[in-house]
């Protein structure tokens, strides 16, 4: 091989995008942008459902990144770089379909912290409103609930152990966090 | 466990459940573990052949910056190089010396011979002096170089003989005399301005010229050339100036020439000869006589014998 790939070093992020902005030297952006690949390439199939499609906008990001990362003040590169490949995979769908609309899921939205409600839950005001929630959810969703966070069950292990599909599991898993959710909200007067 | 480990197919028991919790709380993470359950393929290649490729253009990109740099900086270097060779090399310094030796032909002549030869030797101590030690072995001036100072004396007494020549002589002559006289003057300034610009080439080069443009000086003799050259008045002319040549040997030079249609000496040959010198003289003197009484066209065959 003409080049030696240099083994991923501990600089943060923060440090080799700082080296970038400082020397304009694509080296630690590559090296940066290399880190999150894995995200961005799963964020790009989801979204393009075709596996050439995906990998091409990976290399048109990176090209976009090296204009972008000098003009903008990124404080965390990270939540930056979901919402930049974000944008550019739907900025791609509107090309290829004008009349794309993107569905918003609840995946979309349930992102907030939520785990604090039923982990660690030494309050036995919480405990009592968590039985008396999880009692009020549908069959499938309990049996999901409980697998994924009392039983540290993999999606899965759960497909495996109730027989649904994936998508199923996620979803009964989403909702009935969602539910839990806001009934322990009320329940707890928060 | 890492997305990589996940994604190779490790979604069972504790460890999945902790990314999957994770994913819970991280959109990106959660919408990249969404399209890779969504697209199912051997994604773990793909990853892998994207980092390389970002890794390695980042790195080409680098390099060719380089490559870039370093192109510049090599051409400047090489045009400052260049530039300087040119400025300081010896070539330069003739080049410069043929440009003013050309100003010097351009301006009108009206100096006498004496004030051309008062000039020369202010403009050679001049030189002298101005020149360094160390120049003045290797590159200015050598042992041939120094010769026009030695020809100098001679060029004055031609030049003082046709003065008094002058009032001597019929009109014709004179005219003449200044004519050669002007030429000389030309040659002595031409001279100068090489001797004092450019040293040993144009110098030698210089010597040689005027050497050849005078009389000859094998003797102190002033030599009145006739108006026109028949065989008889050249042979005359030639012997007498020749005479001392080849000692007390005989000397024989046996020519022939075409005359052209200005009646002209041309092709000259040689067919015999027993001197080197007497022969160069001959064909110097024919080379530059005057017109031939003979017939243009005519083969003159001549042999000169004393």
């Amino acid at each position: 091989m003409i080049f030696k790939l240099k083994k991923h070093s501990k600089e943060t992020d923060e440090e080799l995008l700082l080296r970038y902005k400082e020397t304009t030297d694509q080296e630690p952006l590559g090296e940066l942008y290399a880190r999150y690949i894995p995200l961005v390439y799963g964020l790009c199939l989801k979204y393009l459902k075709r596996q050439h499609e995906a990998e091409d906008a990976v290399m048109q990001l990176y090209e976009t990144l090296v204009d972008k990362c000098l003009k903008h003040d990124i404080a965390n590169f990270k939540s930056w770089l979901y919402t930049v490949a974000k944008n550019h995979c739907l900025q791609i769908l509107r090309k290829n379909n004008p009349t794309f609309f993107e569905e918003i899921s609840d995946k979309l939205v349930e992102v907030e912290p939520f785990m604090h409600l039923i982990v660690e839950t030494n309050d036995m005001e919480k405990e009592k409103a968590m039985e008396m929630c999880l009692e009020g959810l549908p069959k499938a969703q309990l049996r999901c609930i409980k697998s994924f966070f009392f039983e540290a069950c993999s999606y899965a292990d759960i497909v495996l152990m109730t027989g649904y599909s994936l998508q199923k599991v996620k979803s009964y898993i989403q909702n009935g966090k969602r539910n839990l959710k806001t009934c322990m909200i009320k329940a707890l007067h928060l | 466990m890492g997305l990589i480990e996940y994604i190779k197919g490790k979604r069972y028991g504790k460890d999945a459940n902790k990314l999957e919790r994770e994913s819970m709380e991280d959109a990106f993470l959660q919408e990249a573990l969404d399209g890779y359950d969504a697209v199912l393929s051997n994604h773990i290649d793909s990853i892998e052949r994207l980092q390389t490729e970002i890794t390695q253009k980042s790195i080409v990109k680098k390099q060719r910056q380089h490559i870039f740099y370093w192109s510049v900086a090599a051409g400047v270097v090489l045009v400052l190089g260049v530039g300087s060779m040119l400025i300081f090399s010896p070539l330069c310094e003739e080049l410069i010396a043929k440009n003013s030796q050309q100003s010097v032909e351009d301006t009108p002549i009206n100096n006498t011979g004496s004030e051309v030869s008062i000039q020369y030797d202010t403009l050679v101590k001049a030189k002298q002096d101005n020149v360094k030690p160390a120049e003045k072995k290797p590159l200015l001036l050598d042992e041939k170089a120094e010769k026009p100072k030695e020809v100098k004396p001679e060029e004055k007494k031609v030049l003082a003989k046709v003065e008094i020549t002058k009032d001597k002589k019929n009109v014709d002559t004179t005219r003449k005399a200044k004519v050669k006289s002007t030429q000389e003057q030309k040659i002595s300034s031409e001279r100068l301005a090489e001797v004092a610009l450019t040293g040993k080439t144009v110098a030698k080069a210089a010597h040689a010229k005027a050497v050849d443009a005078m009389p000859s000086i094998t003797e102190n003799v002033v030599f009145e050339t006739p108006k026109a050259f028949d065989k008889r008045t050249f042979k005359n002319y030639f012997v007498s100036r020749a005479k001392k040549m080849c000692g007390d040997s005989p000397c024989e030079v046996e020519v022939e020439f075409v005359l052209n249609n200005s009646q002209f000496p041309s092709g000259i040959k040689v067919k015999k000869t027993n001197s080197e010198e007497a022969t160069q003289e001959a064909i110097r003197v024919i080379s530059s006589s005057p017109q031939w009484t003979e017939k243009a066209g005519e083969r003159v065959k001549m042999k000169l014998k004393w």
